[in-house]
């Protein structure tokens, strides 16, 4: 079959993906032939390999070195293209959206280069489905913390037993057809306010902290 | 006919990404997004930082970022398909003239004066130093040197090329040319992996600041007031978003006269030092951005008032004369080989260049703008007055290094 001959070198700045990709790829028959890191400097790494499809993180910063092979093929007589055929326009937007893009030697045949993009894309699917579970086990965790600090406020100030606070802010909660959580820290909020001591908010794992350039603009 | 005024105009998507690299002349955006204007506009912007002008060329391809400040050749290149995957781009608005620089490493600098002393004491430094140290490498049976740059298509590649070419250096085959981010040039220059650069600041500020670099010359030098990053989006979707475009060409528009006023480039430099945008440290980014530069270590800053414009100038203009300077470099380079045949330049420069919506967001606004889609290039030693617009635009000078004068 034409696709054992096939060579996949993957760039990830995710070591734990890319090994995944990689062993996907193998077990679809495919020749993982190496495997670089979002900072490595790729053109020496491709020397080496002389990969025929690279797969690449939509957001490794030294992506840009390899469109110099693109562009510049004097270090290598073999040119490499981003997969730019007309008709696999919708497999590269896709795979763009699930932040793969791949480099491919011109020439090679479309059929066998798309089911490697799927394959390095259901498994950067897989990932981000599993960051995403991740991201929500840790907001209903910060949200039960929450939750139960407002809690212990109500029973130290009004002498109330944990159910008795607990069904006090579920009533508040209903009657005013806010959340849960929210009437937690509005009770929190307060009891800040009458006793400004500093308290350690759970401010770990916020949403934003891996997106630095992000920024909701003023509304 | 009575205009509307810009305040009513509803803009079909209100809400925008907005993609951007670490350099200096994302100020723009970082301007119209902290000061206010996006708001006005009727906006609501996310500035996307991007690892890499590939990623933010894919990302504006496939429709993961609204628009970007892009460098200047880019829109051309994913137009003709030369780039990437064919995705026909336009812009109508240039966000900032100059605003680069070719650095060398100290040990190189050191060759250099060693080879011809002369050479480096004249402005605008040429390249003949550097061919003499090429020549007696070679002569030594050592490597060749290697540049890097920071986008095939970028005025960058096309700015090194022209400065080498003119002394007589093919930057084919006398140096190894390769591609860098920009905020890696610093650390791979320390590493000993490239020998010089040609990048927009801050990174040559940086270099120098750090006593690791030496700048030879300016972009202003090589082609003085020669465009750099425009703002680019896909024609599908200018045509999509009629009034979103001109409302973001509007908010940029002012956000770009607003960076004119020196007292405003003071605000914003603190801005752009955070980590979120160019972080890097004030004072380096200070450099250009409050009209000084310093080319050597040690050395005191020199005024530089034009090296970064965002304004005045016209500066903001998308010229078609730009565009096809471009086009004819992608072709020198090489980098048109594979099409089938040579488009026409012109009509290139026509589709992708859009002055016409330019003038129609300056007018919104109430402020000049060019009446002509293209202008003689080098021709000009001083300042001047383009009498060719709905008002008079005092200009700047546009020499080139090597002495070209180009008709438009």
């Amino acid at each position: 079959m034409a696709q054992d001959t096939l060579r996949v070198m993957v760039v990830d700045e995710i070591d734990l993906r890319a090994e995944a990709v990689a062993e996907a790829l193998r077990q679809h028959g495919y020749a993982v032939v190496g495997h670089a890191l979002a900072d490595d400097y790729l053109p020496s790494k491709v020397q080496e390999a002389q990969p025929d499809v690279i797969l690449v993180d939509v957001n490794a910063p030294s992506r840009d070195t390899l469109e110099q092979i693109t562009a510049i093929t004097r270090d290598d007589p073999r040119p490499v293209v981003m997969f730019s055929r007309q008709q696999d326009r919708d497999v590269i937007g896709r795979a763009v959206r699930a932040g793969v893009t791949a480099y491919v030697v011109d020439g090679l045949a479309s059929a066998p280069i798309r089911s490697i993009i799927d394959v390095a894309m259901e498994t950067f699917q897989q990932f981000q489905a599993l960051r995403d579970e991740l991201q929500k086990t840790k907001a209903s965790l910060r949200e039960r913390k929450t939750v139960d600090r407002a809690k212990g406020i109500l029973m130290a100030q009004r002498h109330l037993s944990e159910p008795e606070a607990y069904g006090m802010m579920r009533k508040l909660a209903m009657d005013r057809k806010r959340k849960l959580v929210e009437v937690a820290e509005s009770i929190i909020d307060m009891a800040e306010l009458f006793e400004p001591k500093p308290t350690a908010s759970s401010n770990d794992g916020r949403d934003d902290a891996d997106q630095p350039g992000s920024q909701e603009g003023p509304r | 006919m009575s205009l509307e005024p810009f305040s009513k105009l509803s803009p079909e998507r209100p809400q925008l990404t907005l993609g951007f690299i670490p350099l200096t002349d994302c100020a723009p955006l970082v301007a119209a997004q902290e000061y206010g204007f996006f708001a006005k506009h009727g906006l609501s912007v996310r500035l996307s930082r991007e690892p890499s002008w590939a990623s933010l060329r894919d990302k504006i391809a496939f429709g993961l970022l609204d628009g970007a400040h892009m460098l200047a050749a880019m829109p051309l290149a994913a137009t003709l398909g030369v780039n990437g995957v064919q995705k026909p781009m336009l812009t109508a608005m240039s966000l900032d003239l100059n605003g680069n620089a070719i650095t060398v490493s100290g040990e190189l600098y050191g060759q250099m004066l060693q080879a011809d002393p002369g050479g480096l004491t004249k402005r605008p430094v040429l390249a003949g130093p550097l061919k003499r140290v090429i020549e007696s490498r070679r002569h030594n049976g050592l490597p060749p040197l290697t540049f890097a740059t920071v986008f095939p298509f970028s005025s960058h590649h096309y700015e090194l090329r022209w400065w080498m070419g003119q002394a007589g250096i093919d930057p084919d085959r006398d140096v190894r040319l390769i591609i860098v981010p920009p905020p890696q040039m610093v650390e791979r220059m320390r590493l000993g992996q490239i020998d010089g650069y040609c990048v927009g600041e801050p990174w040559n500020a940086m270099a120098v600041h750090t006593g690791l670099g030496r700048c030879l010359i300016t972009k202003h030098e090589l082609w003085n007031n020669s465009p750099e990053k425009v703002l680019g989006v896909t024609r599908d979707w200018a045509e999509a978003n009629p009034n979103t475009h001109l409302a973001l060409l509007g908010a940029l528009l002012e956000a770009c006269r607003w960076l004119d006023e020196p007292e405003n480039r003071q605000r914003i430099i603190g801005l752009l030092a955070e980590p979120r945008y160019v972080n890097a440290p004030a004072e380096v980014i200070g450099m250009s951005m409050t009209g000084t530069f310093q080319y050597l270590p040690g050395e005191p800053p020199q005024r530089m008032p034009d090296f970064n414009v965002f304004y005045r100038y016209a500066a903001t203009y998308p010229w078609r004369s730009h565009a096809r300077w471009f086009l004819e470099r992608m072709q020198q380079a090489g980098q048109l080989a594979h099409l089938s045949e040579l488009p026409d330049f012109a009509e290139v420069a026509r589709r992708v260049y859009r002055p016409e919506l330019y003038r129609q967001a300056a007018q919104r606004l109430g402020v000049a703008a060019p009446l002509i889609d293209a202008k003689p290039e080098g021709d000009r030693a001083e300042a001047w007055v383009l009498h060719e617009a709905t008002e008079p635009i005092t200009m700047g000078p546009s020499l080139m290094f090597d002495g070209q004068v180009r008709s438009p």
